[in-house]
């Protein structure tokens, strides 16, 4: 059920970030809601088979946005990895855990996405990008994160209610 | 005899009384009479009819605020559909307006053939400026397809799919376009970049630059179509030890309100992979 639950919801988060995230931006920079979820699904305790919202949000970003296929797949994998480092070392605070995740994974999504971008001979200043970017970006996902982190939770409690009777 | 002959007399002497008491009433003597008699009637009329009236209100007053409710439930349902429907109606005016502009722009370079498409999003990376439009390969867009508005040269397809297609912008920090200056009559190139802004560069340091000339594409290399507008020299820099000028451009289009698009179907860009692969 749950990883069923990952096509829609991955779609819809998507389909936002396409449309809607941009309009709120600073400078260059814009929140990326789906990075923001998974960050915040990946940190949450009950949740198993986390993989699987990765690994739809890696096919469903590849075939939308126009930055290379190696970079999604290293800046989705490298928040899946960091994600579950960081889970079995804090569990017992999941909000730490998920801003730990979540800070360290955008800078790191969007250096590789610099990266990329650089090795196919695109000509870009890291100090603007900087500046444009990467911190904007940042900021704009610290203001979405505890929004986006509660309903994570909120569907975390709804899909695994027995194991928190337990 | 006495007795019978009064009898007799009197329902005359009550007609005559009766007549005598009308004739008076007509001819207006009785009035102040009549008015002054009346009064306490008139005066007892009022109080009673104001409180049957009283009562009939309150009999029926809650019947009526049930259906004014209705009525006001109603009328604010049909408020709010008609609100709905401005909306939609000023939208339409919108994209009419938008769709009459590229018309035009159609029309006064009935050489190219073009299809219309909508913005419908933007790449969700913030490193590229693409947007993604609602139309695709069904409708004969391929990749490499120059894209333009009313105002000016837009960017060119990068990927497509059936319904689908993904514009990269002139704005891109990957787009690089062959341009001309219609003053100046040099070559030089166009390229974005990650703060959304246009440069010209390969600008020859004798080539007369000045703020205002016109940017247009110039058609080498293959990839669009020449004399498309793309924007305005806006400074000229000249770095030192520069082998070149720089130039920044005011981009004739808006591209933070980019709505709709025209495509040009009978333009096929140069494909320079196959040179390429070969080496």
């Amino acid at each position: 059920m749950a990883q069923l639950l990952s096509i829609p919801v991955v779609l819809i988060l998507l389909g936002l970030q396409i449309t809607v995230s941009n309009k709120f931006s600073i400078f260059n920079g814009f929140a990326d809601l789906l990075l923001l979820w998974l960050c915040a699904w990946i940190v949450q305790s009950k949740v198993k088979h986390s993989w699987v919202w990765f690994l739809v949000g890696i096919l469903l970003t590849v075939f939308v946005s126009g930055l290379q296929w190696s970079a999604i797949v290293a800046g989705y994998g490298f928040i899946f990895i960091l994600g579950l480092f960081i889970k079995k070392r804090l569990w017992q605070s999941p909000l730490l855990s998920y801003y730990l995740v979540l800070i360290v994974g955008s800078l790191a999504f969007n250096y590789f996405a610099f990266y990329s971008l650089r090795f196919s001979g695109i000509n870009l200043d890291m100090t603007e990008a900087l500046s444009l970017i990467i911190m904007p970006s940042l900021i704009l996902n610290l203001i979405f994160s505890f929004p986006i982190y509660l309903l994570a939770k909120d569907m975390t409690l709804w899909l695994f209610p027995y194991e928190e009777a337990e | 005899m006495r007795k019978g002959s009064f009898k007799n007399w009197q329902p005359i002497v009550i007609g005559l009384a009766i007549t005598g008491v009308i004739i008076l009433a007509i001819s207006g003597l009785l009035g102040k009479i009549i008015g002054t008699a009346a009064s306490p009637l008139v005066d007892a009329q009022a109080w009673l009819s104001k409180r049957v009236q009283a009562v009939e209100d309150f009999l029926t007053v809650p019947r009526d605020v049930t259906v004014l409710q209705q009525e006001n439930s109603d009328l604010k349902n049909e408020v709010s559909q008609l609100q709905a429907e401005i909306l939609i109606l000023k939208q339409q005016v919108s994209e009419t307006d938008i769709l009459y502009a590229l018309l035009d722009f159609a029309r006064t370079r009935p050489e190219n053939k073009y299809i219309a498409a909508s913005v419908i999003g933007r790449d969700p990376s913030p490193f590229l400026n693409y947007v993604i439009i609602d139309h695709g390969s069904d409708d004969g867009i391929f990749k490499g397809m120059p894209v333009v508005t009313q105002q000016g040269l837009v960017g060119r397809i990068d990927a497509v799919t059936a319904t689908a297609a993904r514009v990269q912008l002139i704005t891109d920090p990957g787009s690089l376009v062959n341009v001309g200056l219609e003053d100046a009559k040099i070559d030089a190139q166009v390229s974005g970049s990650i703060s959304g802004d246009l440069t010209l560069e390969m600008v020859n340091l004798d080539a007369n630059v000045t703020q205002g000339d016109l940017v247009l594409t110039s058609g080498l290399g293959g990839t669009f179509p020449p004399d498309i507008l793309i924007g305005q020299v806006l400074t000229i820099s000249m770095p030192e030890n520069s082998l070149f000028q720089q130039a920044t451009i005011q981009p004739v289009v808006d591209f933070s309100k980019l709505r709709a698009v025209l495509i040009i179907t009978n333009f096929k860009p140069v494909d320079y992979s196959i040179l390429t692969e070969n080496k």
